[in-house]
């Protein structure tokens, strides 16, 4: 092998690092698109602001002092009891009123949070405080930073976490079973209120979590900052196969190394018409996403 | 009043400007098997349904051990003791057998679930050798048992069975109306809605004839089944 070509490979894994660590946030936000469609239908395009507001609770506490993980915990807690209510108040009124309007009201709460953002919190950003001190190992000559680290394993957990949640406890299978069909579930006893509020709970929870730890990655948070991340998820998730809780993980990951192969490999500025290209050739070509087949039909 | 479990008085539903239900009432005994037969379209399923809370009905009320249900949430309605076998099964397809039923018993914290499951799989053992299959890779018929079965396992007073013998085959239906005895000999009482008029009269002890959201006749099961407009309506057939 010649010596450029080993430089070459050693580009392509930091590009692929890259890419996991950006493709571990779009997962994280992405699980909760996904799950909130799988159990009313609804593109939730606020779910963008769950992950600044989780960025901005994560901000003041560190700020403040609080060490890394708790000020993770009440991130997560917090964007998701900021989704409990955005539910209640907001998307359970309309919820009969049809798929257009939900999607409208959504992006209305959208520009809500994005400008009362901006009027309460102010427009500037705001440097991420450096919760944990950046440490960059060296393999050869790949780079990788602990704070990427600390984002890739942080998912995994959140992940496996998730895996068990909906698996395996009792409130997961009746999330499972009320995504399926509401009907049938609350003929079961169960309440599919406090099941569409828990899921919205755990999809912000994740969203935030993706916050705080984007703000460590990038070290800083500003209230628009939202806004893409959140169409990006979107892409995600409908590239996985929307509703589908693994898809969303796959779009994710696809997403983040697809997106940094471009800005490594050509041109920096493609990064975003790349991921909207994506979501335009999916829907072209497989609109049930990649995993959209192993969906099984209603019988 | 003492030995009435459900009764309905003068109870009209409403699909928009659609009168579905115009004014039934009926009691139903405790211990009995009761049946509501009746034409596709007559309102047997929205019966169901409004008994369930899954819809409102817009006049009249719904008693249930001399409380009444009128309104109450559906979730609340199986914690007051009644479970449903929704039309066309609506079986959780990617959940397994043994999950299936883990969501009937969802709001059961007693000590006896263990002893429900080994009744629904000495009543279906097809059901205990596919335990870890998911619902969806079911037969039609085995579909039907699991939804019997996780209805069961709420351990309901009032047992609601939504046409079990829709598209199925027939010595399936056999095994199923078997079953639905059995149940209701061990201290279910069963509401039991189906088109196969002959198959539901030869089991029940009462019958209602419910046409275009009205009751147009009633009595013991075993005269419905002699009784001459009955046998050209809906016997005819067979």
């Amino acid at each position: 092998m010649s010596e450029e070509f080993v430089f070459f490979l050693y580009d392509i894994a930091t590009y692929l690092l890259n890419g996991i660590t950006q493709g571990s946030i779009y997962a994280l936000i992405a699980l909760g698109y996904t799950m909130v469609y799988g159990i009313i239908k609804l593109i939730n395009f606020a779910h963008g602001e769950f992950y600044m507001i989780g960025a901005f609770i994560g901000f003041y506490l560190i700020t403040s002092g609080m060490p890394f993980v708790p000020a993770l915990l009440i991130a997560m807690i917090g964007s998701g009891l900021v989704a409990v209510l955005i539910e209640w108040i907001v998307y359970r009124p309309i919820r009969s009123a049809g798929r257009i309007s939900a999607l409208i009201t959504a992006l209305g709460t959208s520009l809500f949070f994005q400008y009362a953002g901006q009027r309460v919190l102010g427009a500037d950003p705001k440097a991420f405080p450096q919760a944990i001190k950046v440490k960059t190992y060296q393999i050869g000559e790949i780079y990788i930073t602990n704070t990427q680290i600390i984002i890739f394993v942080s998912t995994i957990l959140l992940m496996i976490f998730l895996w068990w949640l909906v698996n395996k406890t009792k409130i997961g299978k009746a999330m499972r079973a009320t995504s399926f069909d509401m009907k049938a579930a609350q003929l079961m006893g169960i309440n599919t209120n406090q099941i569409i509020s828990f899921t919205f709970f755990v999809g912000a929870a994740f969203a935030g979590a993706a916050g705080v730890l984007v703000g460590l990655y990038y070290n800083t948070v500003e209230p628009m900052m939202g806004m893409i991340p959140g169409l990006k998820a979107f892409v995600a998730a409908v590239l996985g196969g929307i509703g589908i809780i693994p898809g969303a993980v796959i779009g994710g990951l696809v997403l983040g190394i697809a997106e940094n192969l471009v800005v490594g490999l050509w041109v920096s500025t493609y990064r975003d018409a790349i991921a909207f290209a994506i979501l335009i050739l999916i829907l072209l070509f497989k609109p049930a996403g990649i995993l959209g087949e192993n969906k099984k039909e209603k019988v | 009043m003492s030995d009435t479990l459900l009764e309905l008085k003068d109870m009209h539903v409403h699909y928009g400007a659609i009168h579905a239900i115009h004014g039934i009432s009926l009691k139903i005994k405790k211990g009995e098997i009761v049946t509501i037969l009746g034409p596709n379209g007559a309102g047997k399923t929205t019966c169901l349904h409004a008994i369930s809370g899954l819809i409102p009905i817009s006049n009249g009320s719904i008693n249930f051990k001399g409380e009444d249900i009128t309104s109450t949430p559906a979730h609340t309605i199986v914690s007051k003791g009644i479970a449903q076998s929704p039309e066309g099964r609506m079986v959780f397809a990617d959940m397994t057998i043994k999950e299936n039923l883990e969501m009937g018993a969802y709001l059961r914290k007693d000590d006896k679930i263990n002893d429900d499951y080994d009744y629904v799989f000495s009543l279906f053992p097809r059901l205990k050798e596919r335990i870890n299959q998911p619902a969806g890779t079911l037969s039609g018929g085995e579909q039907q048992m699991l939804a019997i079965s996780r209805a069961y396992m709420a351990n309901p007073e009032l047992l609601l069975l939504d046409e079990p013998s829709l598209g199925i085959a027939p010595i399936l239906v056999q095994d199923i109306f078997k079953a639905i005895v059995e149940i209701n000999q061990k201290g279910t009482t069963v509401l039991l809605v189906e088109q196969n008029a002959f198959a539901a009269l030869k089991i029940a002890h009462t019958g209602f004839v419910l046409t275009t959201g009205e009751i147009t006749m009633q009595g013991p099961a075993k005269e419905l089944l002699n009784n001459d407009e009955i046998r050209k309506a809906y016997l005819g057939e067979h």
